[in-house]
Parts: structure tokens; C-alpha cells; sequence
């Protein structure tokens, strides 16, 4: 912070400059006597001098000035002078950057962002004295860079924190940010520096006028055409892990058609190339079969086949597909051929089946079968049961007698085990009648005898058949396999076909299975970060599209990120002001960085040739 | 001498100017720094630098100055000059002191919204003015939030009167609005700290998230837990229903009430707004929550959405949460219509279907929807011995789109007056129906044997006798060469005029009846007698008699007779000429032997009414009889049922098979269609010859598995609904229902190109509240829709795919009521998690909140102002020097120097 002087305390300290200086101007220095040898020089002494007499004054009053000047700008400087400084009220300025993705258009070069930066500092530069600026960074949020001060170095050293993101601009959000910066502040003024490429809907920008927060946009950018990726995502077939499917929209929001060559690769490898004919103002979807057997990274880029457009950070787009694995499922039966025959059906199922003796627990298997046992503690897997008998610890429900010949007659026809499967003339000699604790869903039953019971236990879901398979014909019928299948696939984790991608600009949530106390995260340019670990999970916000690996001991992770698909690629820029305020008048006039340093160097030069001339006697 | 001088300075000048430009380049965007006394300093512009190379010139000028003042006072006062000069070089570099503080920044973010009581805010302004007083060199800034965060200019501002809400947007807490405002009151060159003074129930926003983004920008959050409790609150906390509702299944409805201390309220249960009788009642509510159960039924399906209002006797702060709603989409039952002309008849068939969950509608043909729309309301329609002409003219029509467009299921049962009995050969309906009426018969057999009996007594004598011949002669006109026909003329003893005989042979037959006289008593029975034995060795399908009398006849041994030619299948119909027929005689007959009874004045109607009993006869199909059904085709529905094991059914109506589509699945043992179907457009028509009526059929509907067998063979055929269901999931998020479908075909391949619309279907639908899902992977579908309040709403998706229905789903969004108003406690879990993500910490001693920052925070102190003041001085110092004789003040003379004058 500067020690400043106040408009009051700067001319108090001129009027007494100028009274010391105006002092030391009336005080007549005695002359020295010299004794002068040479007669001639009497002679000199002796002429009149009509005209050095007028010189000689004015030589005295002069001077005064240039000692009067001196101190002024002395004064002045050490006020650090603004616009504004005597006149207008003080302002709360919110200086609001769009740091959006295309605010990283080439249109306006270097960037359209680093204009955004230097219209930024220009306003800084321009500011009253007394007005106070928040610079803040709008993208999918608004990140303040620095505090709300009238100081310039503080608002310039914000600036320098601005940054580009890949992120889509939310101006709702920033609009609620702005409303809350200058709600109550006096003059509030929000200054927007953009180039208008986002969705700002009319009621939002009456919400801030009806608050009386004055809008100035500083449009940026000159430029629409742009062709970008939309949207990229792949996702395995639930049904055959290592098949997948990618899908890929286009976007080319520029005026004219485009011709573009797509590059498709996976694991670095390109697995594919095409040429598409965008026409103008539109998105093509494309979908590709079987793009990769075994890549997990699969990456999208286009570039156009004439020319270049304005934007190529969105010429890029990222996909990661799960992990083929296989399903460790442990069998706990005396013998149940067609269970055993059920869990074979499918060659990615990993099948162990041992006795209700030799059951301890469930390490290194994801999915447990219980058949006509239960044991004591429920595991800390997803579980299958069959038949469970009634156990001194209810797992997993209680047990209270038998149902002779049961037959389903209610039904949870959306539950995703029922799909597609009829159960209605199936027939059961016999049922235990549970008892399903809170919690539980009862997807199907025989009046009020529970059937088909899911739920979770110990945090791990389970599906529950309340009678024994071999004493129905559930076995022989279709829909056995399918409900099979389908329980199955409800006790896997959810995540196994699809990974869903990391939302660029949002802070966001990351589970890791091990407690450590950090993690590491590398983001797509290569940069590490550490992150703390707090209740087995990380927060972390990407602000760049790419490959994210979250590097945790036993589990390293890696996350595809990609622009939010629901928003558009366009890059025309858009002037909000045409419709709701006049430009910034500050915005557009020169004014210094620093006014006092020229003050300063204006009294440096003033002061030297002072010197120069008063050696001279052309001042006294 | 001078000229040298001047080339001297000249060469100087041009020095000090080389000089000049060569640090002014390079020094260009440098910044030079060092560090002094353990300090830090640092030149931001020191290209200025330059302007030091001037200074000699300022010494040589004053050497060679023209001043008189003393050579000490000329040395000092060019020695201040050249300092001067420096001071404001040195200024132009723009000089500063780098310094590390941990000097913090403290906003104070007060939680103001309505789950803190007035003692809450009372005790956070007196921590924060306590705060004040120690603050010490550290910046304080203040700011309330609850749904919006506002700044605040002093501690005084928190205070409100009473326990009112202390703003108007109370109704939420919004944690991490308070934290990104606090960023932007945060005093420059300190470290920043913010100090989060809540209860912790956030209601919006996400405190962790923008923890993580605190802690990401050094900004440390610590805070101090508050408590406050509304007193004497009550309120609906939840209003749940059951996951699974069915039409007509009562369920209970259970709300979930709370109350801070003892209070009574009054509630009252509202179904689609309107109040329910039987769920109005006065509470007791004790402290904590109750929960109240009320009983409900649904009896129509779709979208079905509760309301529960909550009225307390007692104090009661807010008002905003003595309201709940639930809703849910409930399936409706399979709707069948069942139509027969007494519908008391088809009981046993609609209670089976009723215990098979179908919701049934029988009616009379009198009561037949008229209308498409109508029609559309049932998945299945069942008619059931229904004459076609008593049918709405339009209905052949109507069920012909319903099962072609609208893929409904019909099935026309058999009966008296079904299929060709009903009078529906050559109609539209017949066309649609998987079997033809005209039936062919066997060649070997005659296809109807016919018995006229003709009262030859002497009443009839005249026009009577005349039109009764000319009533035979146009039967035999009717008959087809396969039918055998005899005319016996019966007055005391039977005469047959005409033997039994092919109806091939017209002319004699027609010769022999115009022998027929008038003459004589009337005795029936012995006709009845002759007619029988003639039928009983008749090789004909059908075998039928046609009684025509005018008088009363003994009636000993008639019924008898007649009751034997039933058990042959030989059927009987009669006809009453004037009005001294034996009317009861007759009508007795005519309904132990099956057939009709007509009576008539006017003998001009005797002709007409034999060759409409004839023709009747000819279509007459039924066929009644022991029979077994056999199978023929297989179908998904007889699965698990032994149709052979099931009772033989009395009679059937005998049709004819169609062609390919049509299915025979059951049939006779003399192989005619039993049951049969066939495909018509979208849905199924099934024709199902023998009746559903304790006639043909009631052995048959007591077989055990009968009830198997209707519900199957219904449930297979129903109008299938229009769209598949795919799964819907729901993630309700700030308000926002999160919408998640999963398109996959029947064969698990993603669905691409799917246009899906979600829209809130209940509670407070209005049209309006709809989001079209986007695919953002594939066969993944996506959107976001704002739920416009607090409860449970069910939601309907909609999917399309190429302009045709593909799908549905049904979600119910969970939206729970705002913790702002609920007797939460507070929520440290919360804080604490994301104080631990910045490396804060729970405040108890205001004084903590000062504690110097983990990290130190670089500032920058610039240097210029204070080299400018000095600059100042010395200028006037220099000024001094030239206006006061400091030195040689009284001119002392050199030795050198003469003296005097």
C-alpha cells in the first residue's frame, strides 16, 4: 500500500512548500564584494543598464516559478493522481474476465483472453483514485484473483493470476457472484470483459439493472468461425465387455461449410480417419462400433482440410472407456448345478465354488453367491442370495417359517431385475417367509411374502431369493438365465461400462479406495499437484480438457475430461451493450499507468536544467 | 583556455549521454533486486538508472559555475542538488521493500438464515466484536448470508427484533456463496482467513466443494459452531407412499410429522387436491417425530400426487413447512371388457379375471363404448353370445381399428347368438375373425334335417291352410340340396304329405304339399311322435322341427317327446297362429327343445316365419354335444396347462378354419376351430367357439386350471403397451432433478438418435415443466430439470425414436423439504470436513481467530512516496543554500587578493 496524500493534506503541503519557497525568494543574498584591479570593468559598472534591470527581474520571478513548478509536481506526484481525483464519487467496480474456452480464440492476437488482460489493466490504470475494483475470473465459476482494493499494484498483481480454462462460461453464475460482490456497495458497476460468446439470458441481466448495478461490456473479437468437438464419450456393451462404442458430435458454428478430417486413436494409435463436409451452422453426430478391443484412452481430433479456424483447443476431445475386467465371483453351496451352470454361461465371470465350511470371507472375489446359507457377518462385497436360511444373525434378513406353494402375483415391473423376465407362472413348492429390514426394496412377491428382495448390507448391495431353486421350476424357464443376468449385472459396480468425464471448471469429488493422506494428480500438460485425501476422496477442478491420473498408492486412476457437451462451440462474439448500457466511458481514452511518474520525471528534467541554468545566472 | 573547457564538458556531455542510453538498454524489463540487512529490496524500473550518468554534469557544471557564492557553499549546494537529482532517479525505479507478514485478512461470515434464533446471532456478534477488540494489526471484515451473502459494515447490523427471521431470504443457507463473496473482502497483502460462523445445515450450495477451491487458493476456513432451535415449531418432515401402488390394492400413506415441544395440530391428507374423507384428524405430537399413517386407494391409474396440510393449535414459527406432497405414477390394471347380452352370465369368467389382477368391465351390448376413445380405454374386449345385429352399427368398425391400429386384443366367444347364430356371416367382423361361419359339411352327412309339422285341423281351413302350404313351399326354396326335409300334416292322426327326403327335389315335394286339407280335430303328439322317429334316422348334422298350430291340443306326453328329441339333438321351434293357441303349450315346447317360439295373428306372417326359422336353422352351427378339446398349434399360454386333461365341453359353435395367419390352437374332435387367432395389424383377434357361460363351458370353468387358462390366454393377447420402459434414474441436486436414461435395445446395443422428453407429471404439472434429454454417450441420455418445490414428484419420460413411440419411464425425484426448517442439529460434521480441507479449525476463543498465519504472505512496500518527501526536502534545502550566504559571510580576502581600493 502506498502512503498516499489526500486530495486536503496534498494541497496543505503545496500552500506550505510554496510559502518556504516564496520565503527563501524574498531573503536578498548579500552580494560579495570583489576588488576589482581593472579600471575598464568601471567603466562596465558605470554604463546604464535600462535593459538588464527588466532581465534581472524577470530572471528572479522566473526563477520563483520554476522552484513553485518543482514543488508542485513534487506534491503531485506524491498524490499519485487519477482521474477523478476532485470529482466524481467513489465506485465499486467488479471487473469480471471472461476466462471461458473461447476466450483462447486466435481472432484478436496474441488471444483473445490476453486482450482481455490488457483492456483489464488499461481500466486498472484508469481508475479514480477513490473507486475500488474486484477483479475476478468468470468461467464455469467466478474466482476472485485478488482482494477488492483501490490500489493499483494489488489490482495489477491480480491480473496477473488470470488464466485460461477450457471451461465453458456460466454467466448465471457470475451474475449471482456480481449480485452478491455489489449489492449495497455504493455506485456499484460491473464491468464485463468478453466477447459475449455465452448464454446470457435477458432475466439475468435484468436482475442486475433492477439492483442498480450499472453493465459495461468490453467486447472482444472479431471472428465466428470456429469447428469444434462438441462432444466425445465412449462406453463398453454391458453385455460384451470388450465391445464399445464411441460417439462424436461436431460442431461447425462458423458461416460457412467446412471440410474436416477426423483422427480417431486409441492408446495413442490411430484407429481410424474421416473426412467430413460440416455444413455451416450445424453438428454432425457420428458413432463408431468396436473403435477399440483394448485401448482405454481413445482421443478425437479434427482439423479443418482448408485454412484454420479461430479456436483449437477444441479441436481436441477425450474419452476413456472402464477397465475390461473380470468378475471374481465365489459360489458357497453344497452342490447347485444350475447355479454353477448359470455363472459359466458367460466367459467374463471368474467362477470359485467351494463348501459353507471352507467359507471364510470374501477377499479377492467382487461378488459373493450364497446358496441355502447364510453367513454370520454380511461381506464386504455385493451378494447373491438363495434360499437363505433363517441364522442366529439374520443375515441378511430374518427368517420366520415357510410358505407352501407361492406364486408371484406383485411386482416392481420398472426394477431393473424384472426387465424383460415374467415370472408370473412360475412355481414354487415352498418359500421362507422373511422379514426385509427399513431399507429394503421388495421387487417381487406373493402376496406378502417377499420373493425377490434387494437392498444393501455392510454397504454392499445384495439380491435375495426367498426360495430354493431346486424347488421350483425357475431353473427350466426363460426368464431364469435373464433374471440371473440381471441380478448380476445390479450387484456390479455402476461405473463398469461407462466413466463418466471429469466436468472441466467444477470442482469435483474423486473416491479412492485407499486411505492415504494424499494424492497426486497429473494433469494433461504434465503437471503434478498433490492433493489431500479427506474422507476417502479428493477434490480436485480441471480446467483443461485431457487425460487426468490420479496417482493413489494401489490404485492410480486416470479420468478423461472434456468441455461441457451441453454448450455450444461458437465464437461469435456478441456485444451485450447494444441492448442494456453504453460502453465504459473509461474504457476507451488514454491515460497513464502512472501518472506520477512522469510527474517525477518532468520534476527530474525541470531540476537538472535548473541547475544547468542557474550556473549559467540565466536564473538566480 | 575556454575553448578547451568547452570541448571538455562537450566530450563530457556525450559521455554521461552514451552512458545514459547504454544502462537505459539494458536494463529494459529487468528488475533488480538485494537484500539489505536481511531485508529485501527490489528496483521495478531500473532502466531509470540511466539518469544517474547525468550527475557529472551537474558537478561540472557548478565547477565552472558563474554563482558567487563561496566554493563551500557552490560544493554543498551542488552536492544537494546532485542528491536531489538521485532521490527522484531512484523514485523513477520505483523502488520497494519486500516483506513476509502473517498478518491475516478475517472475514467473518455469519449464517443468518432461519434455523438460527435471535440468542444464535447474539452470540456470534458478541464472538466477533470480542474478535474485534484483538485483532490487533490484522484486518477484520464482516458479511451475513443465507440464501444470498450480503457485507456487512458492522457487527450492530446482525441484530433483528424478536425471533423473527432475520431476512426475507432465510428460507436457505448457502455456505459457499459466503465463502466466494468472502474472497473479495479479503484486505490486500494479508494472509486470508475466513471464519464461518453456522449451524452448518447448508440447504444450497456445497461448502466441501468450495473448501476445495479455498484451500487451492491459500484461503484458510476455520469456524465456530452455532445452535439455535426455533421454538415451539411443528411440521411435515415427509410425506412417503408405498414404492409399489396398484389400482384398487388400499395402501397407506405415511407422513412424517415433528414438533420441538408438545403440541397438537390438526392434518389433513388431500388426493389430487381434494380431500379424502378418512384422512382429516387432530394429532398429539410429542417432542421429536411422529409418524401418522393414513389409509388410501387408488382406483385409476397415471400420475397420482398427495398433499398433507398441517394446521397446529399451538405456536408455530414457520409456516413454510406445515406442508408435504408425494407423488408417483401408478400403473393401472389391464383393462378388460366383457359383453354379453345378460351379463350376469359371465361372473364366473370376470371373477377369475379379477383374481388375475385385471380390472374388468362387463356390460350389456347396450352399454358398448360407441366411440374409438372409449374402445381405447380396455386392453381386451370379449364378446359373448352378442347377435351381431344387436351390436352398435359401428362397432365392426370400431374393433377392427382397435385391434389393427390400436393393437387390442377381441375375442368373440360362442353362444347362442355368436358366429354364424348371431347372424355374422358376411359381416366386417367376420372378416377379421380367424374362422368363416359357413360351415361345410361332411358328405356323407346331410347338413339339416327338417321336420314341418303343419295343424291340418279344421281352424285352419281357408287362408290359414293356404299360406301354411305356401310357408312350406318357401321353405323348401331355402333349403339347399344337402337338406332333408318331410311335411307332416297332423289333425287327428299324422299324415306325412311329404317323407323325409332330399330338399333337392322341389317340384314334388312342393306338389305333395299342396295335398294338404283342412279337416278335423288336433292332436300334436303323435306328429311329434312320427317327426321324431323320422329324425332319429335322418343322417343329417342338424335336425329340426317346425311346428305350426292354431288350437289347443292335448298336451299329456309332449314335453316328454320332446325332451327326448333334445337329448338327439333334435331341436324344436313353434310356431302360434291366433290367439287361441296354447300359448304356454308352445312356448314350453319350444324351449325344451331349444329352439324358438313365434306367435302371430295375422297368418300373412306364417310364411315369412318358416323361412326364417329355416334360415336361422341353416346357419344354426352350434353344435351340442360332448366334445374334447385337442390341441392343434402350441402358444406361449397353454404352457402348463394339459388341455387334454380338461372336461369335454357340452356344445360349440361349428365354424371353419381360415387360412394362414389364422391359428387354430384348440379343436374339436371332429377337428373344427375350439380356439383360434389370428394377427390383425398390432394385435390379436381369437375366436373362441364355445361360450364362456355355464352352458357349453360349465365343466370346463370348474376344471382347476381353467383360471389359468382364461388369464394366460387374456394376458397374452392384451393391447401390449405402447412403449417399452427404460430405465430412469433420478438425482436430485440443488433443486434440480438430474435425469439419467439408459437406452439399450432388447439385443443390449445403445439406441441412438432417441428424442426424450421429461416432463413432471404430479404433483403441480401444468404443461410447462418438461426438458428434452440430450445423448451425452451412447445409448446415455441426460438433462436436468428444475422441480418447482419441496416433496416427492413423479416423472414421465417419453422416447421417440424416428418419429414412432419407443419408450417410456417413470421416476419418482426425491426433493426433500429444506433442513432449514427441520430441528437438524448442527452440522459440525460438515464444517469440520471442510475446515480440515484448508487446514482450519473449530474457533472457541475469538483470539484464535487472529493466530498469525501457518504460511507468511510476501507484500510489497513501495518505496517512492518516501524518497519523493526526501527529494522535496532536499530541494528546499538547496534552495536555502542559494539564498543564505552559509560560508564567507564577511567576505574574507584571500591572500593573494589586493586590498583596498
Amino acid at each position: 500500500m502506498l502512503p498516499r496524500l489526500t486530495p486536503v493534506a496534498a494541497i496543505a503541503v503545496l500552500l506550505a512548500v510554496w510559502a518556504i519557497t516564496l520565503l527563501l525568494y524574498l531573503l536578498k543574498p548579500r552580494r560579495r564584494r570583489v576588488v576589482v584591479p581593472f579600471m575598464p570593468l568601471w567603466d562596465a559598472l558605470l554604463l546604464p543598464e535600462p535593459t538588464t534591470r527588466l532581465f534581472g527581474r524577470l530572471r528572479r520571478v522566473g526563477s520563483l516559478l520554476i522552484a513553485l513548478l518543482l514543488t508542485g509536481l513534487l506534491v503531485l506526484a506524491l498524490t499519485d493522481p487519477r482521474p477523478g481525483l476532485f470529482s466524481r464519487a467513489p465506485r465499486t467496480l467488479l471487473v469480471l474476465i471472461d476466462a471461458g474456452q473461447h476466450m483462447q480464440a486466435t481472432d484478436v492476437l496474441p488471444s483473445r483472453l490476453e486482450r482481455a488482460r490488457q483492456l483489464a489493466l488499461q481500466l486498472v490504470a484508469a481508475k479514480a483514485n477513490q473507486d475500488e475494483l474486484l477483479i475476478a475470473q468468470m468461467d464455469a465459476t467466478v474466482t476472485a484473483l485478488g482482494p477488492r482494493s483501490a490500489d493499483v499494484p494489488t489490482l495489477q498483481a491480480a491480473l496477473k493470476r488470470l488464466a485460461a480454462t477450457d471451461a465453458a462460461t456460466d454467466f448465471r453464475v457470475a451474475a449471482e457472484f456480481a449480485l452478491q460482490t455489489l449489492a449495497g456497495r455504493p455506485n456499484p458497476a460491473l464491468t464485463l470483459i468478453s466477447d459475449g460468446a455465452f448464454d446470457a439470458p435477458t432475466s439475468v441481466l435484468d436482475a442486475l439493472r433492477e439492483h442498480g448495478i450499472e453493465l459495461h461490456h468490453l467486447a472482444i473479437g472479431t471472428s465466428t468461425r470456429n469447428v469444434g468437438i462438441r462432444s466425445f464419450s465412449a462406453r463398453r456393451y454391458r453385455g460384451d465387455e470388450t465391445q464399445s462404442e464411441a460417439m462424436l458430435a461436431i460442431e461447425n458454428s462458423g458461416a460457412r461449410p467446412e471440410h474436416v478430417e477426423l483422427r480417431l486413436l486409441g492408446d495413442d494409435s490411430v484407429l481410424a480417419v474421416a473426412q467430413l463436409d460440416l455444413p455451416a451452422h450445424a453438428v454432425v453426430s457420428r458413432f463408431y462400433s468396436d473403435v477399440a478391443a483394448h485401448a482405454r484412452r481413445l482421443e478425437a481430433q479434427i482439423a479443418l482440410r482448408a485454412g484454420h479456424d479461430h479456436l483449437a483447443s477444441d479441436d481436441r476431445a477425450y474419452a476413456l472407456l472402464p477397465p475390461v475386467t473380470r468378475t471374481r465371483i465365489l459360489l458357497v453351496t453344497n452342490g447347485n448345478r444350475y447355479l454353477e451352470a448359470a455363472l459359466l454361461l458367460d466367459a467374463s465371470r471368474e467362477l470359485n465354488v467351494i463348501t459353507p465350511g471352507a467359507y471364510h470371507d470374501s477377499t479377492g472375489y467382487d461378488l459373493v453367491v450364497f446358496d441355502r446359507y447364510a453367513p454370520d457377518t454380511p461381506p464386504a462385497v455385493p451378494c447373491l442370495f438363495i434360499a437363505p436360511p433363517a441364522s442366529a444373525h439374520d443375515v441378511p434378513f430374518r427368517v420366520r417359517g415357510v410358505v407352501d406353494r407361492p406364486s408371484f402375483d406383485t411386482f416392481m415391473r420398472d426394477h431393473p431385475l424384472l426387465q424383460h423376465v415374467a415370472l408370473r407362472d412360475v412355481n414354487i413348492a415352498r418359500a421362507w417367509r422373511v422379514l426385509p429390514q427399513a431399507g429394503d426394496r421388495v421387487v417381487a412377491a406373493a402376496g406378502a411374502t417377499p420373493l425377490i428382495v434387494t437392498g444393501q448390507r455392510a454397504g454392499q448391495p445384495y439380491v435375495a431369493l426367498s426360495f430354493d431353486l431346486r424347488e421350483s421350476d425357475l431353473p427350466l424357464r426363460v426368464a431364469w438365465p435373464l433374471l440371473f443376468t440381471h441380478a448380476i449385472d445390479f450387484l456390479r459396480p455402476p461405473d463398469l461400462d461407462y466413466l463418466p468425464p471429469l466436468r472441466i471448471g467444477l470442482e469435483q469429488r474423486l473416491r479412492v479406495t485407499n486411505a492415504p493422506s494424499h494424492a497426486v494428480l497429473q494433469s494433461p500438460q504434465g503437471e503434478r499437484e498433490r492433493l489431500a485425501v479427506h474422507q476417502q476422496a479428493v477434490w480436485l477442478r480441471p480446467l483443461h480438457a485431457g487425460f487426468y491420473r490420479l496417482e493413489v498408492p494401489g490404485d492410480p486412476r486416470l479420468w478423461a475430461a472434456n468441455r461441457d457437451p451441453e454448450r455450444t462451440v461458437s465464437i461469435e462474439p456478441r456485444n451485450l451493450n447494444q441492448a442494456h448500457s453504453g460502453a465504459l466511458e473509461v474504457a476507451n481514452g488514454w491515460l497513464p499507468s502512472s501518472a506520477w511518474v512522469a510527474l517525477l520525471a518532468l520534476a527530474w528534467a525541470i531540476a537538472w536544467l535548473e541547475w544547468l541554468t542557474y550556473q549559467r545566472r540565466w536564473t538566480v | 583556455m575556454i575553448r578547451h573547457e568547452r570541448l571538455v564538458f562537450a566530450t563530457l556531455t556525450l559521455l554521461c549521454v552514451a552512458l545514459l542510453v547504454l544502462v537505459d538498454r539494458s536494463l529494459i524489463g529487468q528488475q533488480l533486486s538485494a537484500t539489505w540487512n536481511a531485508q529485501r529490496f527490489v528496483l521495478s524500473a531500473p532502466r531509470w538508472l540511466g539518469l544517474c550518468s547525468l550527475l557529472p554534469l551537474v558537478a561540472a557544471s557548478g565547477w565552472r559555475g558563474l554563482t558567487d557564492l563561496s566554493t563551500a557553499q557552490r560544493v554543498l549546494s551542488g552536492s544537494f542538488r546532485s542528491l536531489l537529482l538521485a532521490c527522484l532517479t531512484f523514485a523513477l525505479c520505483q523502488p520497494a521493500r519486500l516483506l513476509d507478514t502473517r498478518r491475516v485478512s478475517v472475514v467473518f461470515a455469519v449464517d443468518n438464515s432461519d434455523s438460527l434464533d435471535r440468542a444464535a446471532r447474539a452470540r456470534a456478534r458478541t464472538f466477533i466484536e470480542r474478535a474485534e477488540r484483538q485483532r490487533g494489526a490484522n484486518d477484520i471484515e464482516l458479511l451475513a448470508f443465507a440464501s444470498n451473502a450480503q457485507p456487512l459494515h458492522s457487527s450492530a447490523e446482525l441484530d433483528t427484533p424478536g425471533d423473527a427471521p432475520a431476512t426475507s431470504d432465510g428460507q436457505d443457507t448457502d455456505l459457499q456463496a459466503a465463502i466466494q463473496l468472502a474472497y473479495g473482502l479479503h484486505a490486500a497483502d494479508h494472509a486470508r482467513r475466513i471464519v464461518l460462523l453456522s449451524d452448518g445445515n447448508q440447504t444450497r450450495g456445497d461448502l466441501e466443494a468450495e473448501a476445495a477451491h479455498a484451500a487451492r487458493l491459500g484461503v484458510e476456513l476455520d469456524y465456530v459452531l452455532l445452535a439455535g432451535t426455533p421454538p415451539g415449531e411443528v411440521g411435515v418432515r415427509a410425506l412417503r407412499l408405498p414404492e409399489s401402488i396398484e389400482v384398487g390394492r388400499p395402501f397407506r400413506v405415511q407422513a412424517e410429522l415433528f414438533a420441538t415441544a408438545p403440541s397438537e395440530v390438526h392434518v389433513e391428507l388431500f388426493q389430487a387436491g381434494i380431500a379424502t374423507a378418512s384422512a382429516a384428524r387432530d394429532v398429539h405430537l410429542e417432542p421429536g417425530e411422529t409418524s401418522v399413517e393414513f389409509p388410501a386407494i387408488v382406483h385409476v391409474g397415471g400420475p397420482v400426487d398427495y398433499r398433507l396440510e398441517l394446521t397446529p393449535h399451538g405456536p408455530d414459527r414457520f409456516s413454510g413447512n406445515n406442508r408435504g406432497s408425494a407423488a408417483t405414477f401408478v400403473r393401472g390394471r389391464a383393462r378388460v371388457l366383457m359383453v354379453d347380452s345378460d351379463p350376469a352370465q359371465l361372473a364366473v369368467a370376470s371373477q377369475v379375471l379379477l383374481r388375475h389382477e385385471f380390472e374388468v368391465d362387463v356390460r350389456p351390448e347396450t352399454a358398448m363404448p360407441r366411440t374409438a376413445a372409449e374402445l381405447a380405454q380396455y386392453d381386451f374386449v370379449i364378446v359373448s353370445d352378442v347377435a351381431a345385429e344387436r351390436l352398435p352399427k359401428t362397432f365392426p368398425e370400431l374393433i377392427e381399428h382397435y385391434v389393427r391400429d390400436r393393437g387390442g386384443g377381441f375375442l368373440m366367444a360362442g353362444g347362442d347368438h355368436s358366429f354364424g347364430l348371431g347372424g355374422y356371416q358376411g359381416t366386417r367382423l367376420e372378416r377379421i375373425l380367424p374362422v368363416q361361419m359357413a360351415g361345410e359339411v361332411r358328405r356323407d352327412e346331410h347338413a339339416l334335417a327338417l321336420s314341418l309339422l303343419i295343424d291340418c285341423s279344421g281352424s285352419m281351413a281357408g287362408v290359414k291352410i293356404d299360406l301354411a302350404k305356401e310357408a312350406a313351399r318357401a321353405t323348401v326354396e331355402v333349403l339347399s340340396d344337402q337338406d332333408l326335409i318331410e311335411v307332416i300334416g297332423f289333425a287327428g292322426e299324422p299324415d306325412r304329405q311329404v317323407r323325409m327326403q332330399s330338399a333337392r327335389n322341389r317340384l314334388g315335394v312342393t306338389q305333395n304339399i299342396a295335398r294338404l286339407v283342412a279337416q278335423g280335430g288336433t292332436q300334436l303328439f303323435p306328429a311329434l311322435d312320427l317327426a321324431y322317429q323320422d329324425l332319429t334316422v335322418a343322417r343329417a348334422r342338424l335336425k329340426h322341427v317346425i311346428l305350426l298350430t292354431d288350437g289347443q291340443t292335448q298336451e299329456s306326453g309332449i314335453p316328454e317327446v320332446i325332451q327326448a328329441m333334445r337329448s338327439e339333438n333334435i331341436t324344436v321351434s313353434t310356431v302360434g297362429l291366433g290367439r287361441d293357441v296354447n300359448r304356454e303349450l308352445l312356448q314350453t315346447a319350444a324351449s325344451l327343445g331349444g329352439g324358438r317360439a313365434y306367435f302371430t295373428d295375422d297368418p300373412q306372417n306364417v310364411p315369412r316365419i318358416f323361412v326364417h326359422e329355416t334360415t336361422a336353422q341353416k346357419r344354426n352351427s352350434a353344435v351340442e354335444r360332448p366334445t374334447r378339446m385337442r390341441t392343434r398349434e402350441a402358444a406361449d399360454f397353454l404352457r402348463g396347462i394339459d388341455v387334454a386333461r380338461a372336461p369335454a365341453l357340452r356344445g360349440y359353435v361349428s365354424t371353419q378354419p381360415k387360412a394362414h395367419p389364422a391359428q387354430v390352437l384348440l379343436e374339436s374332435d371332429t377337428g373344427e376351430p375350439l380356439l383360434a387367432r389370428m394377427r390383425v395389424g398390432l394385435g390379436f383377434v381369437l375366436a373362441f367357439t364355445p361360450d364362456i357361460k355355464a352352458r357349453w363351458t360349465a365343466d370346463f370353468m370348474r376344471w382347476s386350471e381353467f383360471d389359468k387358462f382364461l388369464s394366460q390366454l387374456v394376458r397374452e393377447h392384451l393391447r401390449k403397451p405402447e412403449a417399452e420402459e427404460l430405465p430412469m434414474s433420478i438425482d436430485v441436486l440443488q433443486n434440480r432433478a438430474q435425469i439419467v436414461v439408459d437406452a439399450r435395445g432388447s439385443d443390449e446395443r445403445f439406441i441412438h438418435g432417441m428424442v426424450s422428453q421429461v416432463e413432471l407429471v404430479a404433483p403441480g404439472a401444468d404443461g410447462t415443466s418438461a426438458v428434452t434429454l440430450r445423448e451425452t454417450a451412447p445409448g446415455r441420455y441426460e438433462g436436468s430439470l428444475l422441480l418447482p418445490g419441496y416433496g416427492a414428484f413423479a416423472l414421465r419420460a417419453t422416447h421417440d425414436l424416428a418419429g414412432r413411440p419407443l419408450g417410456q419411464s417413470h421416476a419418482q425425484a426425491q426433493n426433500p423439504y429444506p433442513i432449514e426448517y427441520l430441528p437438524e442439529p448442527p452440522n459440525a460434521a460438515l464444517l469440520g470436513r471442510a475446515a480440515a480441507l484448508t487446514g482450519g479449525r473449530a474457533l472457541t476463543d475469538p483470539a484464535a481467530a487472529w493466530r498469525p498465519a501457518r504460511s507468511a504472505v510476501p507484500i510489497r512496500q513501495e518505496l517512492w512516496p518516501y524518497v519523493t518527501w526526501f527529494a522535496l526536502g532536499l530541494f528546499l534545502v538547496d534552495l536555502l543554500l542559494r539564498r543564505v550566504r552559509l560560508f564567507d559571510r564577511h567576505f574574507r580576502q584571500t591572500r593573494s587578493a589586493p586590498t583596498g581600493v
